[in-house]
């Protein structure tokens, strides 16, 4: 378990650095650290998840630094989502799916409050590209995680 | 190899456009905002050399890209035109004046401009800093609203404010 979770803080700040670093500019409008939250609020057990998204929230709202502590509010509020709407529907793949889009739309909602203007085509943009970039490290990164 | 012939066409066009403005800093940016709602850049520049707030940065083509928000000592925050906190004021061609937003998806917005101005599609939408003048774009669209005194006017930035990597400060 140890293992795991030096492995899980590592991937998520190097996704805080890529977030930072932003190598494809703007043309990427989603968050790599807000997909690695949702994998380990579904990977991990609440507790640990629950710890991830408080440090990692508050980490991004410290840096740089902010008046609201936004990041870690929405990270835990996503987290518990997750935790609570996975408790009943354990082992459904199609629930989980459903379940991942829904909280990149309401962390793209929460966002779009925030800076106080909702364009449904930057949503959308968010909402397929987050969608595909979360399988697809999903998928390398149980692989790592388990390795 | 590659990164190197890039780095120097950049630092070519950087001296280039030195030249030509004496009064330009040039900047690199160290990062962004890591939020995909916000156009933020943070700038190796602050303070110390003078940078400070409401500072106007331009990219090496001579375009608008932003201002400085917040300095630092060692560095500072660029708002980029694109971000939705981002306002200045601008010029339409000679006609008249408006305030410049952004809208985080590509084109600007310019509010509080009435209707009888005469505005038109391909108007060159600019800023006069100490007698230079900034080109910020073009209209791109402009609708009559109907329960609005002011025209909805849609801007096309010039500069690329979608991969910043170098800017230049006026002082």
């Amino acid at each position: 378990m140890r293992t795991t979770l030096i492995k899980l803080s590592i991937a998520l700040f190097l996704f805080f650095l890529v977030d930072f670093l932003k190598p494809f500019g703007f043309y990427f409008c989603s968050e790599f650290l807000f997909l690695g939250i949702l994998f380990v609020s579904l990977n991990l057990a609440f507790l640990y998840s629950f710890g991830f998204a408080f440090v990692f929230g508050l980490f991004k709202d410290l840096f740089p630094p902010q008046s609201l502590l936004f990041y870690t509010f929405s990270f835990v509020l996503i987290n518990m989502f997750l935790r609570l709407t996975l408790k009943y529907f354990h082992g459904r793949s199609i629930i989980k799916n459903l379940v991942v889009g829904l909280a990149i739309i309401f962390y793209a909602l929460l966002n779009s409050i925030e800076v106080g203007q909702i364009l449904p085509s930057l949503i959308f943009s968010f909402f397929m590209q987050s969608l595909l970039v979360f399988f697809i490290m999903e998928r390398f990164l149980l692989k790592w995680v388990t390795d | 190899m590659k990164t190197l012939e890039e780095e120097n066409r950049r630092l070519r066009r950087a001296l280039g456009i030195k030249e030509r403005r004496p009064d330009l800093i040039y900047a690199r940016v160290l990062g962004f905002y890591p939020s995909g709602f916000r156009k933020v850049a943070f700038i190796d520049l602050g303070k110390r050399d003078g940078i400070i707030k409401g500072t106007l940065a331009i990219d090496s083509q001579g375009y608008l890209l932003g201002k400085i928000s917040q300095s630092f000592n060692e560095y500072s925050e660029l708002i980029l035109l694109d971000d939705p906190y981002f306002s200045l004021p601008v010029l339409i061609e000679n006609k008249t004046a408006g305030l410049l937003k952004g809208t985080l998806w590509g084109s600007l917005k310019i509010l509080y401009v009435e209707g009888d101005k005469n505005i038109s599609i391909g108007d060159k939408v600019w800023l006069k800093y100490a007698d230079l003048p900034i080109v910020v774009g073009r209209v791109q669209r402009v609708r009559e609203t109907k329960n609005d005194f002011f025209l909805d006017i849609e801007v096309k930035p010039k500069s690329n404010v979608y991969s910043v990597r170098e800017v230049f400060l006026l002082k």
